[in-house]
């Protein structure tokens, strides 16, 4: 089982049952003052224990390495987590192989990029309705001048009352379970090694442990995980007009449109399950909206088309070459999302606010699961077997096309549409770490 | 018909560093370089140039090239195409024959010399798109591509979804001889395959509390700006097992090719182009140098050979310097052995930079429906009945 007094909370939860989320970026002035202040954290953390009475305020902390830096940590401890960590998702390579160009180019991005301030801190605090948000916060600003450090900026974001998605689609279906999260075990579940450190993973390895090599012992790295932040900006009412113009303008030709678009009707009911009309019984109904695979009963992609967009970022048992070594791969490219939306509910009379999703995505091996599903998946043009097709919801475009192609099997002949505009765009990015409870304390300790 | 060249020649020290960087300027730029006009290659489907160094002796140049067609035609071809770029390359090595320019017809007969008396032979040489060439590859993209034009139009998307109301017509299923020829292949080297398992599983070093290395990647290694990757190998073979790899790679070979790879797979993998495996001279010794040609990312492709070609790779690698005892299931150990031996081409050329081998075949297939089933008379006939 998960030493779950060790692991922080959002490892577990999503802690859904507090709407509201603030995501404060800070950066550390004063090394050994912020140690103090992140040694009278550590007992207030939430951590993944299963509480008796739900708590009214969550509050959980990560670093980047530039933050691991500033705390002391000795060179070869920061040198021994990940490459990804340590350059950040902002670095030009790499965001051109995640499709973070053009539009998406980190010089344009809100926070994370190469000309907006460094940040070294993530406090995500979480509480019931944006005033108890709001208050919360005020309460953690009233301290961080006396800790050393200095607020760069906050993200605000909320659970919708229906948990749909700006687009309009239920999302936060599909996660995996964990083996020794519960219980009991179901055969689908997930390795825990995949998203702790420190546990058995999917290649029958336990999960290399940052930093502990070099300081000779686990508690920097063990219950810790990655954490990958993302500000996602959703552009609505391209969406709209994009399905406006390849259909002939009625809801029915627009919701199924886009269903195929994404895999699920608005309610969340897979097209695999309900292959012609939305089914919101079914869409809500956590027994039965995930419980489905491809190989058998739409190996074509006839009802859930092969680049739409829950098929591509988990493509459960349709890879090559056979059903249960799909599974197999598919379980070494997994993620646990905690994500909220941000910006304000769409209207026709607000097409042009800003709002989106904040994705937030939890991991061992950020290259291996998060960027995999990413660039592998969701970005390739050529995902099995396409020809040019990205996922026309949530992927870039590429730098010399704004446009992307949809294929839609169907008989006698597939329907190509063409001309998918790009409607997410990247506004901000971040990889930290989110240590075990041992951890921060430990990291309180440190001498600069 | 598919060939495949493996030159290795010694280059003149003094000369290695200008000749790196006219490669690296060449590979850098292949649509518009101006040293080598590759829309003359057409025969070439993929190539590359490469070089390595080694400790104690002079750098060598490797050149491989998977083409069409004979090795004497082509050696022709790369005079016609490479023209004063043959000067610049070869003739920065040791022994190259020098009078491109004052007696062609010599240089001709002394080329080919050179090239073949620096030649290896390629004893396992894998090819998706088994000996179809490289105008058919672009042909039958083209007919796809006009024939999605046509469907794409609105009157087709009309047609296609009254079309889709039609009721269709099963046929009987028929006797499927391909297929139960395959599965009784299949039966017959399930002991062979067990066998193998044993034999090559001897040194088991898997240890579940060792994961490996913390792998640091170089980015040239992973970069990728056309769909096709390349992935070079020259890893130094185990002198004592020289003889047990020559006889692997004898028995390897035919398993790579029809009718034992199917649709287009080597090992159930979907993603190489081309690939092959040569033994070739090193100054300390004989060398094992494996070159290929495939889509994705190289994190993907390693993950894919570990996964389902590790029994073919242990056979392989596994007589190599330095290679994990664990076998290539210690995959941190496999990746980062893989990581000391992989060499940078400086030029790598695609005939294809956009097309994995999934669209090749697709397109093949298409192609090769309709010229069996509607020959155009056929088609003629079949129309004029509706």
């Amino acid at each position: 089982m998960l030493e779950f007094d060790q692991i922080q909370g959002l490892v577990l939860s999503g802690y859904g049952h507090l709407d509201h989320a603030g995501y404060v970026f800070l950066r550390i002035d004063e090394a050994a003052k912020a140690r103090h202040w992140l040694a009278e954290q550590v007992p207030k953390v939430t951590n993944a224990r299963k509480p008796v009475v739900k708590p009214e305020r969550c509050m959980n902390i990560a670093l980047t390495a530039t933050g691991l830096r500033a705390l002391g940590l000795p060179h070869d401890a920061v040198e021994s987590f990940s490459t990804e960590f340590r350059e950040g998702p902002a670095e030009p390579n790499r965001a051109r192989i995640m499709g973070d160009t053009a539009l998406n180019d980190p010089a344009n991005w809100d926070y994370g990029g190469p000309r907006t301030e460094r940040f070294d801190l993530l406090l995500m605090l979480f509480a019931e309705g944006h005033a108890g948000r709001d208050a919360y916060r005020e309460e953690y600003r009233a301290g961080f001048e006396a800790a050393g450090l200095t607020e760069v900026c906050t993200q605000n974001g909320y659970r919708t009352p229906d948990s749909h998605e700006h687009f309009g689609f239920f999302d936060g279906i599909s996660q995996p379970g964990i083996v020794g999260a519960k219980e009991s075990t179901s055969p689908e579940d997930v390795q825990a090694g995949e998203f702790v450190f420190g546990y058995m993973n999917e290649y029958a390895h336990l999960s290399p442990v940052p930093g502990s090599t070099a300081l000779g012992d686990d508690v920097l790295g063990k219950n810790g995980t990655y954490l990958v932040f993302r500000k996602l900006a959703q552009d609505v009412t391209a969406l709209h007009t994009f399905l406006s113009s390849a259909t002939d303008g009625t809801a029915a030709q627009m919701d199924f449109l886009g269903a195929k678009m994404v895999g699920r009707w608005r309610s969340g009911a897979p097209l695999v399950l309900s292959p012609h009309a939305d089914d919101p019984l079914l869409g809500e109904d956590t027994k039965r909206n995930n419980a489905f695979l491809f190989a058998e009963a739409d190996p074509l992609g006839m009802a859930c088309p092969i680049g739409s967009h829950v098929r591509r970022t988990n493509p459960r048992d349709s890879l090559e070459p056979s059903p249960p070594e799909s599974l197999k791969t598919v379980r070494r490219h997994a993620i646990l999302r905690r994500g909220r939306s941000y910006g304000a509910l769409y209207d026709e009379t607000n097409g042009d606010h800003l709002r989106g999703l904040i994705f937030i995505a939890l991991n061992t091996d950020i290259k291996r699961q998060f960027e995999f599903i990413q660039g592998a998946w969701m970005n390739d043009p050529q995902f099995a077997g396409l020809y040019d097709g990205r996922d026309p919801i949530s992927a870039a475009r590429s730098p010399d096309n704004p446009h992307t192609t949809m294929t839609i099997p169907r008989f006698p002949f597939s329907r190509e549409v063409c001309g998918v505009p790009q409607m997410v765009t990247t506004q901000g990015a971040g990889y930290f770490f989110l240590p075990g409870i041992a951890a921060l304390e430990y990291l309180s300790t440190l001498q600069s | 018909m598919h060939n495949a060249l493996t030159i290795v020649t010694a280059i003149k020290p003094a000369e290695r560093v200008t000749l790196e960087n006219l490669l690296l300027e060449i590979g850098n730029d292949i649509c518009h370089n101006s040293y080598m006009d590759f829309t003359k290659a057409t025969t070439t489907h993929f190539c590359r140039w490469v070089i390595f160094d080694e400790a104690t002796s002079t750098p060598q140049l490797l050149f491989t090239s998977n083409f069409d067609g004979t090795i004497d035609t082509y050696i022709d071809t790369l005079i016609a195409w490479l023209g004063p770029a043959l000067d610049s390359i070869w003739g920065a090595c040791i022994d190259y024959p020098t009078m491109r320019t004052t007696d062609p017809a010599l240089f001709r007969r002394q080329f080919h010399n050179y090239l073949t008396t620096h030649s290896f032979a390629n004893p396992v040489f894998f090819r998706a798109y088994f000996n179809r060439s490289v105008e058919e590859v672009r042909r039958t993209r083209e007919l796809r591509d006009s024939l999605r034009d046509v469907l794409n139009t609105p009157a087709s998307e009309r047609f296609g979804r009254a079309a889709s109301r039609v009721p269709l017509i099963e046929q009987p299923a028929r006797l499927n001889i391909a297929g139960g020829l395959a599965k009784l292949v299949g039966l017959i080297f399930a002991p062979f395959n067990a066998a193998l398992n044993r034999v090559t599983y001897r040194e088991p070093g898997f240890d579940p509390h060792d994961p490996g290395p913390t792998l640091h990647i170089p980015l040239t290694v992973t970069e990728r700006v056309i769909v096709q990757n390349e992935l070079t190998i020259i890893a130094q073979i185990e002198p004592s097992r020289l003889l047990w790899m020559r006889i692997v790679l004898l028995v390897a070979g035919p398993f790579t090719n029809p009718p034992f790879t199917k649709d287009g797979k080597l090992s159930d993998m979907t993603t190489i182009h081309f690939a092959r495996w040569s033994i070739i001279n090193g100054r300390e010794g004989k060398r094992l140098m494996f070159e290929s040609n495939y889509d994705g990312s190289w994190e993907k492709y390693i993950d894919d050979f570990i996964d389902h070609a590790w029994r073919g790779l242990d056979l392989i690698f596994g007589n190599c310097v330095g290679w994990p005892k664990g076998g290539s299931r210690s995959s941190q150990y496999f990746k980062q052995a893989i990581i000391d031996n992989q060499k940078r081409a400086q030029v790598f050329y695609s005939a294809y930079p956009d097309m994995t081998v999934r669209n090749i075949l697709n397109n093949l297939a298409i192609s090769d429906a309709m010229g069996r089933f509607f020959g155009v008379k056929a088609a003629r006939q079949w129309l004029n009945r509706l």
